[in-house]
């Protein structure tokens, strides 16, 4: 899943699959706004067939918030 | 042009996995042609992207994608060098939500009187005809604007029904004035929001979540519905709507097999399981209302599908809606390029639809022009697989298209008769033809304009004119827009051909020269020629030039200049450029109509 999540990202945040770290946030990627973090949500949602809450939308942001985010829903 | 696919789903799920900014792995076809798209918007479109680009891909097209800013519209619209113009777009589709435009009329209607309502509809409709006529006073490219949604929950409920002044019907007010300021402003079309969220479903076509985080107000489902409706009108824009449908017959117009049910045992009719047979005939039968070619390719006796078709009482589809039939035990794509050569269409005009999945794929391996659809597994869902496909979508609908299954008709009727005769100009004399030949005006341009997007075997110089252009070309001096019309005793075909006539001291430049298919064959084409060639003597224009723009359909008239006794002048970018002199050379007029009328 994590691989699969970082290949995403990588194609969302238009940057190499592999420059993608577990410490990944806004804060590491720099196209990772607001807008682009909404196109990650729809990504992941289709990608793993799951719906997010607005809260968890607005939680999850960095790489590491976003697997147990999506551990807890796939769960 | 090539075969179109239906749309895959699977593979949109899967553009859709990396749906929003990202592209996805796929690239663009070789050679596909540029297409540029400008969005002009107060949403957020982005996630509609990806869809739009596969599916521009599956045309061979390759999209060039503009957003305009967020929210901006009048301003992009009003500023001829704003970034919508820059790249002079193809296409220009106006996607403004009311809910930014009009908060009064989307979210606070119960607190408005009936002035209140008037005043803020006006508004709307006022800030969109502007909108609109200012990006045709800059711009060419054709619109597509979206219309706006009536509310899923209006402002009064159920009452809201009661009464045309509310909300649903103030809105769909606002998008009636919408149509007709789009038929005003030419080459300006309505995508019905609503028809999309009946499709889809609301409750999966709205993402309030997105809507409220970032102005994203559709699913995911919604924008894969929302490209498709647009490949939809990029491919009618485009002229690239199919012709013609070829159609299998055991388990696809009827339930069973005609050869072992009997004519008694097959399904077609009122009841379950006839009646999904019978309603995906009536949608065929809307098809070839709408000039839509049908024609029959089956594996059976031949005389027991034509008894169905012609005895069955329960057949909307009679022997007569069809131009072509092959009904025998040959293979169906030789059927297929058989029904072609008689109907003289591009294979790639041709949609085959069969509800075998060998029989589609077999037919789409031999012959890759051809553009399939495999009718799905519960034939209750084949009506909406055709009307659904968006292969047959035009913008526009002539006389000559609700008449075009009959003109067919009479053209194999015409063949059987030529057979018997042996000199040409004799038997086209005894087709008593009547020509008329006169200058474009308001009732004949949208024909032309059609006959420029849809003609490829007869077209010299390749140019494809909107009806807007064709109008401008009309109403300039020193510029003639000639269509000619055909009728015979076998029936009238209306306008078959077109010329444009540009005239300079000494000099005229046949800028465009085409002629239907249909007509081909009939001496149509010299005669047109030679008139264009008349007017210009009589203005003292000494020579008439006329280019030949090669394309991989017209090769046919490679040497129709030539024939009528041009000579070759040059050659440039491909194109080959002719020359004929009015005092030297003898016009030459054929005879063998039976009235000719010029009025010019």
């Amino acid at each position: 899943m994590e691989e699969k999540v970082k290949e995403i990202m990588a194609r969302i945040f238009e940057i190499p699959a592999g420059g993608i770290g577990d410490d990944a946030s806004p804060d590491t990627i720099e196209q990772w706004d607001s807008l682009h973090h909404l196109h990650l949500v729809l990504a992941l949602e289709e990608s793993f067939g799951v719906m997010f809450s607005e809260e968890e939308i607005i939680e999850m942001l960095n790489f590491k918030l976003v697997i147990m985010t999506l551990k807890e829903k796939i769960a | 042009m090539s075969a179109d696919k239906q749309i895959n789903y699977a593979e949109l799920e899967f553009a859709g996995a990396i749906a929003g900014v990202a592209k996805f792995e796929s690239d663009p076809p070789e050679g596909a042609v540029p297409y540029k798209i400008a969005f002009l918007r107060n949403i957020t479109l982005d996630p509609v992207v990806p869809y739009l680009e596969y599916l521009c891909w599956q045309s061979n097209l390759k999209p060039e994608i503009y957003m305009s800013g967020f929210d901006v519209a009048m301003q992009e619209a009003a500023d001829s060098r704003s970034g919508l113009f820059e790249n002079n777009p193809d296409l220009i589709v106006v996607a403004l939500t009311l809910d930014l435009l009009s908060e009064p009329i989307s979210r606070r209607f119960a607190s408005l009187s009936g002035v209140d309502v008037a005043a803020a509809a006006d508004q709307v409709a006022g800030f969109m005809v502007s909108v609109l006529e200012n990006i045709r006073k800059k711009s060419r490219a054709a619109i597509i604007v979206h219309s706006f949604e009536t509310p899923a929950f209006p402002a009064y409920g159920i009452l809201d029904f009661q009464n045309a002044g509310r909300q649903t019907g103030t809105i769909a007010g606002l998008n009636a004035r919408l149509a007709e300021d789009a038929s005003r402003i030419g080459n300006c079309y309505i995508l019905s929001v609503d028809n999309l969220i009946a499709r889809v479903g609301r409750e999966k076509f709205a993402d309030p979540r997105m809507w409220h985080m970032g102005k994203i107000p559709y699913s995911r489902e919604a924008w894969k519905a929302v490209a498709a409706e647009y490949a939809k009108y990029i491919r009618a824009l485009r002229g690239r709507n199919k012709k013609c449908l070829v159609l299998d017959c055991d388990n696809t117009l009827w339930g069973g097999v005609v050869g072992e049910d009997g004519i008694n045992g097959i399904r077609i009719g009122e009841n379950f399981p006839g009646s999904c047979y019978r309603d995906f005939q009536l949608a065929v039968l809307n098809l070839y209302h709408r000039g839509v070619i049908l024609a029959v390719c089956s594996r059976n006796n031949e005389e027991d599908a034509l008894e169905v078709f012609d005895k069955h009482p329960d057949m909307a589809l009679r022997r007569e809606h069809f131009a072509a039939m092959r009904i025998n035990w040959n293979d169906k794509a030789s059927n297929i390029k058989e029904i072609q050569e008689e109907l003289n269409i591009g294979m790639d005009s041709i949609v085959f639809a069969d509800d075998s999945g060998m029989e589609v794929e077999m037919a789409g391996r031999m012959l890759p022009e051809l553009t399939t659809i495999l009718l799905p597994k519960d034939a209750s869902r084949y009506a909406e697989t055709i009307s659904n496909c968006g292969f047959f979508d035009a913008l526009a609908i002539s006389d000559e298209d609700r008449n075009r299954g009959r003109m067919y008709r009479a053209e194999s009727e015409r063949k059987q008769l030529s057979a018997s005769y042996s000199d040409v100009g004799e038997y086209l004399r005894s087709l008593d033809i009547d020509i008329k030949i006169t200058r474009a005006d308001s009732f004949s341009m949208p024909r032309i304009a059609q006959l420029m997007s849809r003609t490829n075997q007869f077209n010299l110089a390749g140019k494809r004119y909107t009806e807007t252009e064709i109008a401008g070309l009309a109403s300039t001096d020193g510029c003639d827009v000639l269509c000619l019309q055909y009728s015979d005793r076998f029936g009238d075909m209306g306008i078959v051909g077109a010329a444009v006539l540009i005239h300079e001291p000494g000099v005229a430049t046949i800028d465009s020269f085409l002629l239907s298919c249909r007509a081909l064959g009939r001496r149509v084409e010299d005669l047109l020629l030679a008139e264009c060639l008349k007017i210009s003597k009589n203005k003292n224009e000494v020579i008439v030039k006329g280019i030949y723009a090669p394309s991989k359909k017209n090769s046919q008239t490679a040497d129709f200049y030539l024939k009528a006794g041009f000579v070759k002048d040059f050659e440039k970018d491909g194109n080959v450029h002719f020359v004929f002199d009015t005092e030297r050379k003898n016009i030459k007029t054929p005879d063998v109509f039976k009235t000719v009328a010029v009025a010019i």
